[in-house]
């Protein structure tokens, strides 16, 4: 196939066979990373910036290092507060680093609709690194990427999200891409984390995780943003951990053959156990690996984007 | 002698239309209505005549927010969109709450000499909803009513004593019902596409919630009031209810709330970012519904001007609203009269009549002895929503470089030509 | 139409293997230091068949690893849409090894100097040399075959087609003249 987009946006806005192209370069990209010299120039001369308006250790890593073994010269700009409390708005924050010649930016905002927001407006190819609640789609591609390399296909296979189901822009792109490989989805979490809205989406809801985490081949833990708490979505840590957390007991009813997935950073003791989080069945620092991988497929691709 | 005289036009009252009429006026009056004629006057070449709008609710930031729009240049905008008479509302920085403010305005409508301001002033301090205002004394300096619009007036005693202490006299009471506690942090309303954008939402119960506290208690004191830029299926219904046992009751919607629904977030437009959030297509459908079986009584712009650099931002930083006047006949006439939803009579009935009624002032009426508030329009021509086509300080309107149907070409206030598109 | 010509049969091609074959032994004593990559699409293949046929002369086993170029090339920034990366796979150490990098045609010498600048990247042989089915004698870099099966001088706006049985179900190099 021809890879014709200039942005990589959402995973809602991607086919399946671009989805499996990403995939399918990302394993030759895989291989860079295992030889001893972890360079290659395809991206030679182009100037990336990471710009990180949320903070984030595991993705800008992860891309810093795509973008290096792939020869770009990267610059980080991270910024704790948003652009509005700093007086410059994230539009002349864009155009003035646009203005120093750069090819591509990789953003991580906390606005849904901040990279379409800038893809709109600037001409360097757009990187979605997380934009609020909306979506983190390189996140989800280097998920699928993980699924395949144990299950080679991702149709009718038994998927289980767990946790924070509303405030997940994980969650949202996982979903979006599990629909256009025909996976089977099931959602679990207090009522008060999971969408009141949900008919347009052909994925089961179940409360109970004790019944949720039967019979699936991949179980996939979200982030428990402890702030929920305060809010008033949910009572208390005990509660939680005793209703909705993938403790050691429940990891010994798992199939045999299922895999253990979190987008990481994970919260031992609260999501999960500590020992499930280094359990045979976790694949997390495989999902690691991949981000790389899939980083490098990403930007290499979209150097190659030329639709308006 | 002062007088006008308009020839070949067709007259547009809510109940009628009379084709190829001439208007003859004198003194601010229309003095006769006649068959069209060879005689002089002011060519209208078969456009349309209609009564000039009034606007139950607006925003013109002065004083504070002279940066977003000022009282000049937001009375230019609604003159060009044919309003010669406009409710403003009074959160403005600091709010309209005590009787000298309400005289500032008084002074600046007159400095500008060309259209008629309603000042409203906030029912409680500081918009504070803790201690009510000098609400006499405001009604004396020329305050048409009350409002602590933009927020609402959230404490439910403080409220009832506010429409208890001010109901000795006639005034418009407009409230503004939305439930923050509900709404906080909430971007559009919660739905599928709240989800699906990622935008937290907001439920749309939050409205109907607040309406049905506030016509509760105008019922229990027997008070008008009247229920600003309603949005959704269930607060019309819950206002017919309450309309059966208090007829003093009236709403108004805005012209975006009948246009669009949520589905257009999907493009993260800040200028479709408003309060109340846009709603479902069976709620913007039971609204129209609405406008033509006259349960809303008025359509108004909540005209709310924003600088382009405050609303060129990432969704969740863009202020809610949008600019009205210029757009509000164009994007309702080719929108919803040309997709065959309603027709101009009812539009005349809810831009004009209806809200001039509300406000017992002039009755908007082309008839003999009426005075001459008037708006001419090509139905026609199309106009191009560009920086020159809007009069306001700021462009924040999901129609800009959009073009629509249906020119105001003229504005008439008392007889005297207050606006003319070149 | 385009007009096509044949340039070398089945036939051909086997003597111009074999041929590589007589100059490797002929050229290393010692086959065991010897490792062989070649450029995907076809020098892999290429590889693979000479490898073939050492083994049945001598019994020695050459390592074989394939390379993609893609990551390398000069024109990236220049073509329309990027090409799937495919997998280089060099499964063995190539450090002291005496490299044989095979290709199909050899053209502008552009993409030898990606290839060998990849190779140079996964380890540091002792010595690399280039066998190539067809050398079209018109390279643009100071980089030049040590073997080629055959060279021709043609305009460069025709084409060379090589095609090989394991991809192509025939063996046959033709001409195409644009």
């Amino acid at each position: 196939m021809k890879w014709t987009k200039k942005h990589l946006l959402s995973i809602e806005e991607l086919t399946r066979e671009e989805i499996d192209f990403i995939i399918d370069n990302a394993f030759s990209f895989k291989d860079i990373l295992l030889r001893p010299i972890k360079k290659v120039p395809a991206l030679r001369g182009k100037t990336v910036v990471n710009l990180f308006f949320e903070p984030s250790t595991r993705t800008l890593i992860s891309f810093s290092l795509a973008e290096k073994h792939l020869s770009a010269d990267s610059v980080n700009v991270s910024t704790k507060t948003s652009s509005v409390m700093k007086g410059e708005s994230l539009l002349d924050t864009a155009k003035n680093i646009e203005s120093m010649k750069t090819d591509m930016v990789v953003i991580r905002h906390s606005s849904p609709g901040a990279a379409k927001f800038l893809s709109e407006r600037i001409n360097s190819n757009v990187v979605n690194a997380g934009d609020g609640t909306h979506e983190h789609p390189t996140q989800a591609l280097l998920d699928f990427m993980t699924i395949k390399e144990i299950y080679k296909d991702l149709k009718n296979l038994k998927v289980l999200i767990l946790g924070d189901i509303l405030h997940s822009r994980v969650a949202r792109s996982l979903i979006w891409g599990f629909l256009k490989y025909d996976t089977k989805v099931t959602l679990c979490a207090p009522p008060t984390l999971m969408p009141l809205y949900l008919n347009d989406f052909d994925v089961k809801i179940e409360y109970d995780i004790d019944k949720a985490i039967q019979d699936k081949d991949v179980v996939y833990i979200l982030r428990m943003q402890l702030e929920r708490q305060e809010k008033g979505l949910f009572p208390s840590l005990r509660e939680y951990v005793k209703e909705f957390s993938m403790t050691y007991e429940r990891y010994l009813r798992i199939k045999d053959k299922s895999i253990i997935m979190h987008p990481g950073p994970i919260n031992r003791g609260v999501e999960l156990d500590g020992n499930v989080a280094d359990s045979e069945k976790s694949v997390i620092l495989d999902q690691v690996t991949n981000g790389v991988a899939v980083r490098m497929a990403i930007l290499y691709l979209l150097n190659g984007g030329k639709n308006e | 002698m002062n007088s006008l005289i308009l020839k070949n036009c067709n007259i547009v009252n809510f109940d009628k239309i009379e084709k190829n009429k001439t208007v003859i006026i004198k003194n601010g009056v229309i003095t006769s209505i006649e068959n069209s004629s060879k005689d002089k006057g002011i060519d209208l070449k078969g456009k349309y005549l209609l009564p000039s709008f009034v606007d139950l609710h607006s925003h013109l930031r002065e004083p504070g927010e002279e940066f977003k729009e000022d009282l000049f240049t937001g009375c230019e905008a609604a003159l060009s969109g044919g309003y010669t008479s406009i409710v403003i509302m009074p959160n403005t920085k600091p709010p309209i709450d005590n009787p000298q403010s309400v005289t500032y305005l008084k002074k600046r409508e007159l400095e500008f000499g060309r259209i008629e301001i309603f000042p409203l002033g906030a029912l409680t301090k500081n918009m504070e909803s803790v201690e009510i205002t000098e609400m006499y004394d405001m009604l004396k300096a020329g305050a048409k009513g009350f409002s602590d619009d933009g927020i609402g007036t959230k404490n439910s005693r403080v409220f009832l004593n506010a429409l208890r202490y001010i109901s000795r006299f006639d005034s418009f009471i407009s409230v503004h019902c939305e439930d923050r506690n509900l709404s906080e942090g909430g971007q559009i309303n919660e739905s599928d596409v709240s989800i699906k954008t990622g935008l937290s939402g907001i439920p749309f119960i939050e409205e109907d919630i607040t309406v049905y506290r506030n016509l509760r208690i105008a019922t229990y004191l027997k008070t008008a009031l009247h229920i600003a830029h309603i949005s959704t299926k269930d607060t019309l219904s819950l206002i017919k209810d309450f309309k059966k046992k208090n007829q003093k009751i009236t709403c108004e919607v805005t012209p975006h709330h009948l246009i669009f629904d949520e589905s257009v977030h999907f493009n993260y437009d800040t200028n479709l970012k408003v309060k109340p959030p846009l709603k479902s297509k069976r709620d913007v459908d039971s609204l129209v519904k609405g406008i033509n079986d006259g349960s809303i009584d008025a359509i108004a712009t909540d005209h709310a001007p924003h600088q382009i650099y405050e609303k060129e931002v990432e969704f969740i930083y863009a202020p809610f609203g949008i600019i009205g006047f210029e757009t509000s006949f164009p994007s309702l006439y080719t929108n919803l009269v040309l997709k065959n939803k309603t027709d101009i009579k009812t539009l005349v009935k809810l831009l004009s009549y209806n809200p001039a009624k509300i406000l017992n002032i002039d009755e908007r009426y082309i008839k003999t002895g009426n005075l001459a508030n008037l708006v001419v329009v090509d139905l026609e021509k199309e106009v191009n929503v560009d920086r020159k086509f809007i009069k306001s300080k700021s462009i924040n309107t999901p129609f800009f470089n959009k073009k629509l149907f249906g020119s105001i070409d003229m504005t008439i206030l008392k007889g005297r030509i207050v606006f003319r598109r070149d | 139409m385009k007009k096509r010509s044949l340039i070398l049969n089945e036939k051909d091609i086997s003597k111009i293997i074999d041929s590589m074959v007589s100059s490797i032994v002929e050229d290393e004593k010692e086959l065991k230091n010897l490792a062989f990559i070649g450029i995907i699409k076809r020098g892999d293949i290429i590889a693979k068949r000479v490898a073939e046929r050492i083994f049945k002369l001598k019994n020695i086993e050459i390592p074989i690893g394939k390379i993609d170029i893609n990551l390398y090339r000069d024109d990236l920034s220049l073509i329309d849409y990027q090409p799937l990366v495919r997998s280089t796979e060099v499964l063995f150490d190539i450090n002291d090894k005496v490299v044989y990098l095979f290709d199909d045609v050899f053209f502008t010498g552009r993409t030898i100097r990606s290839a060998l600048v990849e190779i140079l990247d996964i380890g540091r042989p002792k010595m690399i040399k280039l066998f190539v089915l067809v050398d079209r004698k018109s390279r643009e870099l100071p980089i030049r075959p040590d073997f080629s099966g055959i060279e021709l001088e043609i305009p460069k706006r025709d084409n060379i087609n090589v095609f090989l049985k394991e991809i192509d179900g025939k063996d046959v190099v033709e001409k195409e003249e644009n």
